[in-house]
């Protein structure tokens, strides 16, 4: 074995590529994480993942439906519960979509959704057909949905822990306010309120509430399911 | 000792791919190792194509530790193999199949979705062209051009000075 220089460069020379870039992998990475951790320290934030839907555990929250119309059932879709006739009517869709070999998964992404652990108890449309369509589609023999005459009196029942608004816009506002006083929780999307002296209105109710408000703007999402470990934070 | 120097711009280059396959490898394991929040779990479950259902049984909460432990090891011993030279055989066989599961987790075929590419890719990506260069490391052992092995060999390489 010769020991030239350039036989030692050769044999050797790998060893500082290793550790140069052993470093400044590691050295990369822990100073971002310190920075990390020193911005995350400066603000007082425990970094956590969200919580996962699955494990809702507890008795089931016990909602109220407020309009049954279009968007009444999309969101009812999100809570878990579609009507028989949209089921039926996706059935045929993905039967349809199979013979013509495009893919068509609707119905299978409902079915595959996280439970969230509530319960569907009450229903409120001036529309008949739209509320028995409800009464007929989610009643079951331990929990039938009761119909309600009016807003008012599904949220003063006491039977229902949150309401799901989907009326006309410029009811918005006035369900929230009334089931925020009766610590019943909201949720309800855009438009939140039809004229400015309302929002001061339902921001004093909503500030006043033992209950959580909820304005779902373009994606809904799935607070709703975990009310009751809320609390106040998550409120307006 | 004429062909080893007819040779003598193939073996370097190839001795320099080694290299910097090594350095791309070794520096993704090592960023891994440091950092206690990696996860492969966004890649797996994001998986596409034929093997979707294995990649995304990968990411259960079951086997999610062993498949980031055995990544982020499988990536180290590939890049201190083919940086140093030694097992390098074994380093870029390793490499090439990691490839080429990266590959197919989330393969650049037509009418797949491309999640957190930089590129434009149709069929070939960088993945598979890494891979097959892994291939060809496999193929032209070069640590005794360059690497721990170069030391123990007897049989070395000549430079481009030839001595007679």
């Amino acid at each position: 074995m010769s020991w030239t220089r350039r036989e030692a460069l050769l044999g050797l020379g790998s060893i500082p590529v290793l550790g140069a870039v052993w470093w400044a992998g590691a050295a990369g990475t822990t100073a971002k994480k310190r920075e990390r951790e020193a911005i995350l320290e400066q603000l007082n934030i425990q970094p956590s993942l969200p919580s996962a839907v699955p494990g809702i555990s507890g008795q089931p929250v016990r909602v109220g439906i407020i309009g049954f119309g279009i968007r009444g059932e999309q969101l009812c879709r999100s809570l878990g519960f579609a009507t028989d006739e949209w089921i039926a009517a996706m059935e045929e869709e993905a039967a349809l979509a199979k013979l013509e070999g495009r893919p068509f998964t609707a119905l299978e992404d409902f079915r595959n959704q996280d439970p969230l652990n509530l319960r569907i108890v009450g229903v409120c449309d001036v529309f008949d057909i739209r509320a028995e369509k409800a009464v007929r589609s989610f009643s079951t023999p331990e929990q039938p949905v009761k119909r309600y005459t009016t807003y008012k009196d599904m949220i003063q029942s006491g039977e229902v822990e949150a309401v799901v608004i989907a009326t006309p816009d410029h009811w918005h506002a006035p369900m929230s306010i009334e089931a925020l006083r009766n610590n019943v929780h909201v949720y309800v999307e855009k438009p939140m309120t039809h004229t400015l002296s309302e929002t001061y209105e339902l921001r004093e109710a909503a500030r006043n509430s033992k209950a959580v408000f909820q304005v779902g703007h373009q994606h809904p999402d799935h607070r709703l399911g975990t009310i009751p470990g809320c609390g106040p934070a998550g409120a307006f | 000792m004429s062909s080893t120097s007819n040779r003598w711009g193939l073996r370097q280059s190839i001795t320099l791919l080694r290299v910097l396959i090594g350095w791309h490898f070794l520096y993704e394991g090592i960023v891994k190792v440091y950092n206690p929040d990696w996860t492969s779990f966004g890649y797996l479950a994001t998986a596409q194509g034929p093997l979707k259902p294995m990649f995304q049984a990968l990411s259960s909460e079951a086997v999610l530790p062993w498949v980031d432990t055995l990544n982020w090891a499988a990536l180290v011993f590939v890049g201190i193999t083919l940086i140093l030279g030694v097992f390098e055989r074994a380093g870029a066989l390793v490499g090439a199949g990691l490839l080429l599961l990266y590959y197919l987790a989330h393969p650049s075929w037509p009418g797949m979705a491309q999640i957190n590419t930089e590129g434009s890719y149709w069929i070939v990506n960088k993945n598979l062209i890494e891979a097959v260069a892994c291939l060809v490391l496999f193929y032209h052992p070069t640590g005794a051009v360059f690497g721990l092995p170069r030391i123990f060999s007897k049989n070395k390489t000549t430079s481009k000075t030839e001595m007679s």
